[in-house]
């Protein structure tokens, strides 16, 4: 309970931290952001209103309130959901933006991510314990060629080969417009159709670093005398596989877990490109684009966040499987 | 029961609980195959405490992994008989084996600082070790064993929830010895059980020893390179040098006929006479297990090495009651009593 208590107060204060750099980077920067912005909407021949500038110039603070009276009115608005109006998207608000392409990054990379590291554990502890044999060299051998492609490679074989020249699958978008009234199982089948080369694509270039990390640190934990014991009080294969050698093994991994689980929101920026599948990673290119600096802003901010709580996920994980971690501090 | 050799093993269940007959073992190295343990012919006695003492890396550990079956990849038996409570180990259906272990025979680990798993509980090793043979056994009647172990190594029931990491070296070294002893076995092999941990819990731990073993008669196979610390508890003690067993004794006296080897060992125990200590060991350094010396595996540090040492390994003789490798004592009347004073 006190780890869990100390494990939240961090979680909260760094928060607060990434809340406030957040707040402070586009007021460091060079220049100023809403002249960026005036300027690209009169090049398009769409002059803001007064209204649209002062809340520009609120939300960059341009505006000639004090700093601190700024900080406060951020910290109000972030408390009612609110992270301004994207540009790109006008009138549509930032939140708005990221409440509809949040779903399908998460889905997506979600999936395919814990896919990946769940496989790639499991056929980690597999190929450790029967190393040397055809299945260890096998695995081995397949996933150090498959992760050391480039990512965005396997995205584009995939996309060639499955969709372009075979039409098993479609090559872009998360869904197909399907006529109205549709039965909704239909219209999930439908996106669980869409979303397997994306799927394929991080779980092929991920799968390989968990397999080998996982085999490595169980080859390891095969050799120390705890598992030597066991196997000479007669603790079966299985216990000791699972309680002796894979439990001790997957500590290290854990945090290569909260990196991975953090950056879904982030991560998987290439492969919604390859397959314009809209997602955060979609948004963040179309924000960058376009110089949409609130949207940008909104984006990073939902980064910082996901890598935060799955860092305090595992934590959490991390103090029910190792007594050591739970008892410090 | 003081023959130190049986003539040859046997399935009798009845003899002694533990037989090596010419057991040699090797390690598989890049540079060839290493030689750890060899030809060594071992009977451990009812009830019998046999201490082995050797230098570091004279095979001790190796011979015990052995016995247990439970060598790692690399290394392999090359010849030679081993026979635990009649049995033989190395001919037992695996899941046989299995189930044997531990409940034929137990070991303690050399390293009990890293034989405890880290995300486990007392509670949960010594569990583990009892449903491992009995899936059915009651939680309440595995409590029950578990309190009375962990009382036999007069540790606090309260440590049954402790963590690996919440104990101290002497603590998680009694747990170990608990754990050896879920079943009673009639055979312990101690592998250098005290070695990490300080005079005063060490010799506390050996009391233990003492009284579970007045106790309970197992015999047990115990491994130091402390010589003075196996001479006081130990029936008879076996010399390892190099892979081989170069004396097996019952008698330690300085005027007793040992082995070079062993005299040597007893001059490097630190000696208060009157005011001034002693310490006197062996000059040179234990062979290379890739590059043995022909003949007698010590002859290259002995004082008393002579031709016939350097081509001929010497065969275990009976010398006033203890069992010594050494040519000097099968010289015949013309050449003998030298370096015999
Ligand atoms: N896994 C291994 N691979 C190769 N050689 C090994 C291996 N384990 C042990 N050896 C070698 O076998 C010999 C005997 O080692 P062993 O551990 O049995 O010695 P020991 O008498 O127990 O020493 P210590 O007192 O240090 O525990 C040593 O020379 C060692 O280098
Ligand atoms: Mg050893």
């Amino acid at each position: 309970m006190r780890f869990f208590l100390n494990r939240l107060g961090f979680l909260l204060i760094s928060i607060w931290a990434a809340l406030t750099v957040n707040f402070l980077i586009p007021r460091m920067m060079p220049g100023n952001p809403v002249d960026a912005i005036l300027a690209h909407f009169q090049s398009e021949g769409a002059p803001l209103g007064p209204n649209a500038l002062h809340a520009l110039e609120q939300q960059f603070g341009v505006a000639h309130s004090s700093i601190w009276s700024q900080y406060l009115g951020y910290l109000q608005n972030l408390l009612h959901g609110q992270l301004g109006t994207s540009i790109t998207y006008y009138p549509l608000t930032v939140t708005q933006v990221i409440e509809r392409s949040l779903p399908w990054t998460l889905g997506l990379a979600g999936t395919a991510t814990i896919i990946s590291v769940l496989l790639g554990t499991f056929l980690g502890v597999y190929a450790a314990w029967h190393r040397g044999t055809r299945i260890d060299a096998g695995l081995t051998t397949v996933t150090m060629f498959t992760s050391a492609i480039p990512y965005f490679w396997i995205a584009l074989i995939l996309v060639y080969l499955f969709g372009f020249e075979l039409h098993w699958f479609p090559q872009f978008h998360a869904f197909s417009t399907l006529p109205p009234g549709v039965a909704w199982w239909k219209f999930a089948l439908d996106i669980l159709y869409h979303a397997v080369l994306p799927g394929a694509t991080i779980v092929i270039s991920a799968i390989g670093g968990w397999l080998v990390g996982m085999r490595n640190n169980m080859i390891q934990t095969l050799g120390e005398d705890y598992v030597t014991f066991a196997r000479a009080r007669g603790v079966r294969n299985r216990r000791l596989m699972i309680a002796y050698a894979a439990r001790n093994a997957i500590l290290p991994n854990l945090t290569g877990f909260a990196m991975a689980i953090g950056f879904v929101v982030g991560g998987a920026l290439l492969t919604e490109i390859v397959f314009s599948y809209p997602g955060i990673g979609m948004q963040l290119l179309t924000a960058v684009e376009n110089e949409d600096y609130p949207l940008m802003q909104g984006i990073f901010l939902i980064i910082a966040l996901a890598v935060l709580l799955a860092n305090f996920f595992v934590e959490m994980v991390y103090g029910f499987l190792d007594p050591r971690a739970r008892q410090g501090e | 029961m003081r023959t130190p050799l049986a003539s040859s093993p046997t399935d009798n269940p009845d003899g002694p609980p533990l037989i090596l007959d010419q057991v040699s073992v090797s390690f598989n190295t890049s540079k060839g195959p290493a030689r750890a343990v060899n030809d060594v012919s071992l009977t451990l006695a009812q009830g019998e405490i046999l201490g082995l003492v050797g230098e570091s890396g004279s095979g001790k550990s190796t011979l015990a992994f052995t016995v247990m079956g439970l060598l790692p990849d690399g290394a392999r038996v090359d010849s030679g008989q081993i026979r635990v409570m009649g049995k033989d180990l190395y001919h037992l259906d695996p899941e046989v084996l299995r189930d044997f272990r531990w409940k034929g025979i137990s070991m303690v680990f050399q390293s009990a600082m890293n034989a405890l798993n880290p995300v486990l509980t007392v509670q949960d090793h010594i569990f583990d070790t009892l449903r491992s043979h009995d899936p059915n056994i009651t939680d309440e009647k595995a409590r029950q064993r578990m309190l009375e172990l962990l009382d036999l190594v007069k540790i606090d029931a309260r440590r049954a929830r402790s963590f690996p990491h919440e104990l101290s070296g002497g603590m998680k070294q009694r747990v170990v010895l608990a754990i050896a002893m879920v079943f009673n076995p009639p055979v312990l092999l101690m592998d250098e059980p005290t070695t990490a941990l300080d005079v005063v819990v060490q010799r506390s731990i050996l009391n233990q020893v003492r009284e579970i073993q007045a106790e309970r008669k197992m015999a047990i196979l115990f491994i130091s390179h402390d010589f003075s610390l196996v001479r006081s508890l130990a029936h008879r003690v076996a010399i390892m040098y190099a892979g081989r067993i170069v004396e097996i004794t019952a008698s330690l006296g300085k005027s007793d006929a040992h082995h070079p080897y062993t005299e040597g060992l007893m001059r490097a125990i630190p000696e208060l006479s009157e005011d001034e200590v002693t310490i006197s060991g062996i000059p040179g350094n234990p062979p290379d297990l890739l590059h043995l010396p022909t003949g007698c595996p010590f002859h290259p540090r002995c004082p008393v090495a002579f031709d016939r040492c350097r081509t001929e390994v010497p065969p275990m003789l009976q010398v006033q009651g203890n069992l010594v490798a050494c040519h000097q004592y099968s010289r015949s009347g013309e050449e003998s009593d030298h370096g015999l004073e």
